[in-house]
């Protein structure tokens, strides 16, 4: 960080489903936070809220950098507007009859989620392509004026276009989109082959019924953020976050909402990629730790990566929507998780959640079944006077709940409260080696940057289970995320097909339509801040042997069209390679895609102050960490006391508002200017 | 650890176990080179202990093969001989009568080791090949008379040993199929997942348990699953007999006489006894399966009913016993011919619900199209390489007590299998996609309908193209249950080029489908449950 350069004041607000944060950056360049329930339905007056109590005044700030759950919660809940779909003649089907499959093979009864488009509302207009891209048959003009007036009779608000093989030839598509737009000018209307670009034909279809679903909606939303934070006093730029990773105007979001979904974690895995590049570790891997479900990320050489497949309602009954998203892996554990014995016998954690309401059985408000927060609780790992200040937590309560499990399983309760950790911990950690083993990386070689509510407390835990040596506990890992948002650049990403093997095309021509899609990206970000500094262009390639169906995403380095091919073929063999611990050198590959990402920096500066006191204990507690070792004297300390270098001996618990990390038998931690950072020792 | 595992030890190990499961099967169809891999699911990966016992099975592989490795791979070990098996080797099998099976299913296992003297379990994967020889591409056909014009057999042949290939075995494998590309491709995608299997072992496994212990666990999870199971059959299997029949359309050839399937069972204390003795004769025609199939196809059955949120255990069939005499249509021995062996999965796992809801109805759902609705063209491209393309089309699932009839979906006998994208097929081969619909009110009415049935129109635009193609169970199409109605049947029609009429098929070996041929499939819709 500079303190040289001037301090550019600026807002984040991260709506999550029960809280929305606030972090600020005010003009002295210190960090300010805030916290507020989330209010549904009147989401911006809880921005505002947040905002005032981080403290800086909108007024102050150039620059407003927003993630939310709105999209999502709008898709699970079925609160986007009565949309329309216009297909192929003979198609109108595609999004009732799926793919056929039935992720839960044994329920008999298994039903998907309905499409977000009624068969009633779906519109078929005469028209083919090839999957070579030629015409077959034409696209009429009358056709769509037909169409066009009986959309309008129904009085659906959007319109999404989805044709067969437009991901080879978008021009029919395109018309389409042109004459409806014509022709009814108040509705939102997107094609398929703007928002997915490959063969998929439900999947596409799907992902273009969900973009015009929530269009209207993000439309009416993000104009009344900005009235409220109008009058509020901002005038400064307001900024949205992408799923994919980059902040966006608002006219590019108005365009491709469904970008926005799940743009929260975005937040987090920014702030990750920040200090994983300040305090110089190359291979990080993020865990957010929730009440409900634990999110982990991969981060190399200070980026992340995407994928283009989402689950709206998750993959067992839900619908795919194909734009780029962080990749991340979700599990069902977290501090809620409750404990049980299932019915087939085994003794379970999750994914079902005590929430809020009951919440966990420490908390006195009737939850009778342990959750992971109580098994902490009754370890000595949250101690009822250094939480949160608004709940009293009860050890005895938990020790209750945890008491009535361990006779019905026949456990001792020393255990049973291990056990319940010890499985949240498992289920959790098969979710970070995911991201990390599975890709081909070794784990001993990653660290682990911990947030949310329940992370700092399992996170040493976990990291044994991974095999990974080095945990980082940031600052005010509650607000990781909107912190995180202060730190976004401009980015936006795009993709051309290109479905041809690397022997048969040359680099000269990828890297004119590279140059044309940049430029077209380029116009479309440049318009929503002045606040961004130099232009960057990345390129990256799916590529594939040609014959396989899934592919691999590798940077392109279009620097030396001499040699870009040949080291593109070089790169991917070693990503395969590493991935998949084989490789044939000898096949042709395939180019699928070629993705151009464009991105300016933004001021990422943050200055961390001291954290407000914490009414923690000083001296030692009992913690439990063993079966073998039972309860052990363990220091605690406050996080703000501690100065940087120091270094503390585990077991130790180190306090700070909302947050106690713990730091067991075999492990360190030593304070930085930034964070706290734990290593193995034995 | 105490000397009996507790239920937390067993939960930690299930966790262990069924991460590498896992992860194979996600590097398996990562790797592979046959859509049938990649999109079709038609694969099974899973850990045996040292008698052969599943313990463990990744969460994708096809239900139909639930449990079903155990005999094939006793088979090889016993033809190899235990005490000759070497950490690092690895085997394939596909041996009719342990597998039950058509032969391009190919199990690859390899022994888990500690400390390289006793053997703990087996890892194995297996994947439907593209073509292993045989009389047709593909060596699935409606032509074959016996098991031989379906494929060569491997028992027990070891492509590794001791962690080295063994080349003179590949190159044996790829001389024996007409797909090398594909075949060598899906066999490279399971070898890796074998390597990277015991690999995972000795990180997940072997690092926390002992031998001693690691036996101790999978005994302990095989009596919990045991348990379960036993539990189930005595809250819900509240009668003593049970008894469902069905009719297939013909004997494997259009125009022979339909066969009669009838199963049966008996609750005593807790445990099943399945009856398959009810079945007709094995057939010249290849629609007959093994026993091993038959045994996997009634587990799925009870397993739906019974217990379908468990992780599969064989232990959970320990109270299930199936008992067919040799020489059935779903017991067939000698050289009786297996390429559909699947025709009657899907109907003998629907039996079970049958026979449960004729006294039950609120446990189970009406019928199901039952019927694989496989069509299979192939032809040479202009080089001289071959193509094949696959699909088995999707029909109406049966109405419930809760809810309408779901779907459409493929079978009961597959599970998370996804179909070719239109886009996909028309990109890849010379097919064209004329339309694709649901048939309105093909499910049967009821207080809740059956789901509908589906139309998918082909069009050939190739010449020297042929057709393996059937549907079923059009006689006895999906039954009501309860008061509901029966669901309308499907049906194949082909107009062939120059012609002007719909021919009927049910089902068609060896096909000749010049350019311009159409082929409309039609599925049924699912049964109604209640009346009216």
């Amino acid at each position: 960080m500079s303190l040289d350069e001037e301090t550019v004041v600026r807002i984040a607000a991260d709506i999550g489903g029960t809280f929305t944060d606030a972090a600020s950056i005010g003009p002295d360049g210190y960090l300010y936070i805030g916290k507020t329930l989330t209010t549904p339905g009147r989401e911006t007056d809880g921005i505002i809220a947040a905002v005032g109590a981080a403290g800086v005044p909108p007024e102050a700030a150039k620059l407003f950098v927003h993630g939310t759950t709105m999209v999502i919660n709008a898709l699970l809940e079925r609160r986007g507007v009565k949309t329309a779909m216009i297909t192929t003649q003979g198609f109108a089907d595609i999004l009732s009859l799926g793919r056929g499959n039935r992720p839960e093979p044994y329920n008999p009864f298994y039903i998907r989620n309905a499409p977000l488009i009624p068969r009633d509302l779906r519109f078929e207009v005469v028209e083919r392509m090839a999957a070579n891209g030629a015409v077959v048959v034409p696209l009429e003009r009358a056709d769509l004026e037909r169409v066009a007036e009986e959309i309008r009779a129904v009085g659906a608000e959007a319109v999404a276009i989805g044709f067969l093989n437009s991901y080879r030839n978008p021009g029919h598509e395109r018309f389409a989109a042109e004459v409806l737009r014509e022709l009814l000018p108040d509705a939102f209307v997107t094609t398929s082959s703007e928002l997915a670009s490959q063969w998929r034909e439900y999947e596409r279809f799907t992902t273009a019924s969900a973009n015009a679903y929530v269009g209207p909606l993000v439309r009416r939303y993000t104009e009344r953020l900005v009235d409220a934070l109008t009058v509020a006093g901002f005038e400064g730029d307001a900024l949205f976050l992408d799923a994919g990773g980059g902040a966006v105007g608002r006219e590019t979001i108005q365009s491709a909402p469904i970008r926005l979904i799940e743009s929260g974690p975005v937040g987090g895995a920014i702030g990750a990629a920040h200090l994983a590049r300040e305090i110089g570790l190359d291979k990080v891997v993020t865990l957010d730790i929730g009440g409900t479900t634990a999110k982990t990320c991969l981060i190399e050489d200070g980026m992340f990566e995407t994928l283009d497949e989402f689950w709206v309602g998750g993959y067992t009954k839900g619908l795919p929507v194909q734009v780029p998203v962080l990749d991340i892996h979700e599990v069902g554990a977290g501090g809620g998780s409750i404990a049980g014995v299932a019915q087939d016998g085994r003794l379970t954690v999750g994914p079902r959640s005590a929430g809020a309401e009951p919440g966990p059985a420490a908390y006195g408000k009737g939850g009778q079944q342990p959750t992971v927060t109580d098994a902490l609780v009754w370890c000595g790992l949250l101690h009822p006077k250094c939480f949160l200040a608004e709940i009293d937590i009860s050890r005895d309560l938990a020790a209750g709940a945890i008491g009535r499990l361990a006779s019905e399983t026949g456990l001792d309760d020393t255990r049973m409260a291990l056990g319940i950790l010890e499985i949240a911990s498992n289920s959790i950690a098969a979710a970070v080696r995911q991201q990390t083993l599975e890709r081909g990386h070794d784990p001993e070689r990653f660290s682990m940057v911990i947030s949310g509510g329940a992370g700092p407390a399992l996170a040493c835990k976990i990291a044994e289970q991974v095999g990974l040596s080095r945990v980082v506990f940031p600052q005010s890992p509650g607000h990781f995320s909107a912190i995180g948002m202060l730190r976004a650049n401009l980015r936006f990403s795009n993709r051309i097909v290109v479905s041809r093997t690397l022997d048969d095309m040359n680099a000269e021509d990828l890297a004119r339509d590279a140059k044309a899609l940049q430029d077209k990206i380029a116009a479309s970000i440049s318009d929503s801040t002045n606040l961004a500094g130099t232009q960057r262009v990345e390129h990256y390639a799916t590529l594939r042997y040609l014959g396989q169906d899934h592919t691999l995403r590798v940077p392109f380095d279009l620097s030396d069209l001499s040699t870009a091919l040949a080291t593109l073929r070089e790169t991917f063999i070693a990503a395969y390679t590493r991935r998949f611990a084989y490789s044939d050198a000898n096949s042709p590959l395939e180019m699928v895609e070629m993705e151009v990402a464009v991105s300016r920096d933004l001021p990422s500066d943050i200055r961390f102050g001291a954290a407000a006191d914490t009414d923690g204990e000083a001296g030692d507690v009992e913690c439990l960490f063993s079966e073998a070792d039972g309860f052990v004297a363990t220091q605690t300390l406050l996080r703000s006391n501690m100065e940087p270098g120091q270094t503390v001996a585990g077991p130790a618990l180190i306090y700070e508002p909302g947050t106690i990390c713990v730091i067991p038998p075999g492990w360190e931690a030593t304070k930085s200017e930034t964070c706290l950072v734990a290593e193995v020792t034995r | 650890m105490t000397a009996t595992p507790d239920i937390l030890e067993l939960e930690l190990f299930r966790h262990a176990v069924t991460s590498i499961v896992d992860e194979l099967e996600l590097n398996l169809t990562r790797t592979a080179y046959s859509p049938l891999i990649y999109e079709y699911k038609d694969y099974s990966v899973g850990f045996l202990d040292a008698d052969f016992r599943l313990v463990a099975q990744s969460r994708g592989s096809l239900p139909l093969f639930i449990a079903d490795m155990g005999i094939s791979v006793a088979d090889a070990v016993s033809v190899i001989g235990q005490d000759r098996l070497d950490p690092g080797d690895i085997f394939l099998t596909n041996y009719a009568p342990a597998l039950g099976q058509h032969l391009n299913n190919v199990t690859v296992a390899t022994p888990v080791f500690r400390g390289g003297e006793t053997i703990l379990g087996y890892l194995c994967i297996k994947a439907h090949w593209a073509d292993v020889g045989g009389l047709t591409l593909g060596s699935v056909s409606w032509n074959a008379r016996d098991i031989f014009q379906e494929g060569v057999q491997y028992r027990g042949l070891r492509v590794h040993r001791q962690g080295e290939p063994v080349p003179e075995v590949l190159a044996t494998i790829q001389a024996n199929t007409r797909m090398p590309k594909f075949v060598m491709g899906d066999l490279s995608a399971q070898l890796g997942a074998c390597v990277l299997g015991l690999r995972r072992w000795d990180e997940r496994v072997a690092e926390r348990w002992s031998d001693a212990q690691t036996a101790a666990l999978t005994q302990g999870q095989r009596e919990a699953a045991a348990k379960a199971m036993e539990r189930r059959i005595r809250e819900r299997l509240t009668a003593e007999r049970y008894h469902a029949e069905c009719l297939l359309d013909d004997s494997g050839l259009a125009g022979t006489e339909p066969l009669k399937l009838q199963l049966s069972f008996t609750v005593k204390d807790g445990e099943v006894d399945v009856d398959l003795s009810g079945m007709p004769p094995q057939v010249q025609y290849p629609l007959n399966a093994g026993w091993p199939a038959a045994m996997c196809a009634v587990r799925v059955g009870f397993k739906n009913i019974l217990l379908p949120e468990a992780p599969v255990n064989e232990g959970h069939f320990d109270a299930i016993r199936v008992d067919a005499p040799p020489g059935t249509v779903v017991s067939a021995t000698g050289d009786a011919p297996m390429s559909f062996w699947n025709t009657t999965m899907p109907t003998l796992i629907e039996l079970v619900f049958k026979a449960i809801g004729e006294q039950h109805p609120e446990l189970v759902p009406a019928g199901h199209h039952a019927s694989m609705n496989a069509i299979a063209l192939a032809g040479k491209r202009a080089d001289g390489s071959r193509w094949m393309f696959i699909d088995t089309v999707h029909g109406g699932y049966g109405a419930s007590q809760e809810a309408d009839g779901g779907g459409p979906h493929k079978t009961f006998a597959h599970g998370d299998t996804k179909d070719i994208p239109i886009e996909l097929m028309e990109a890849r081969f010379p097919l064209i996609c004329d339309g694709y619909r649901l048939i309105p009110d093909s499910g049967g009415n009821g207080a809740h309908r059956g789901g509908d049935g589906t139309e998918k129109r082909f069009e050939v635009r190739a010449d020297g193209v042929r057709a393996e193609m059937f549907v079923e169970r059009t006689l006895d199409p999906p039954w009501g249950l309860n008061g509901g109605e029966q669901g309308r049947p499907g049906e194949i029609r082909v107009m062939f080029p120059g012609g002007n009429d719909w021919k009927a098929f049910t089902k068609a070996g060896q096909l000749d489908v010049p350019s311009g041929t159409r082929i409309v499939v039609r599925t049924s819709g699912g049964g109604g449950w209640g009346q009216y």
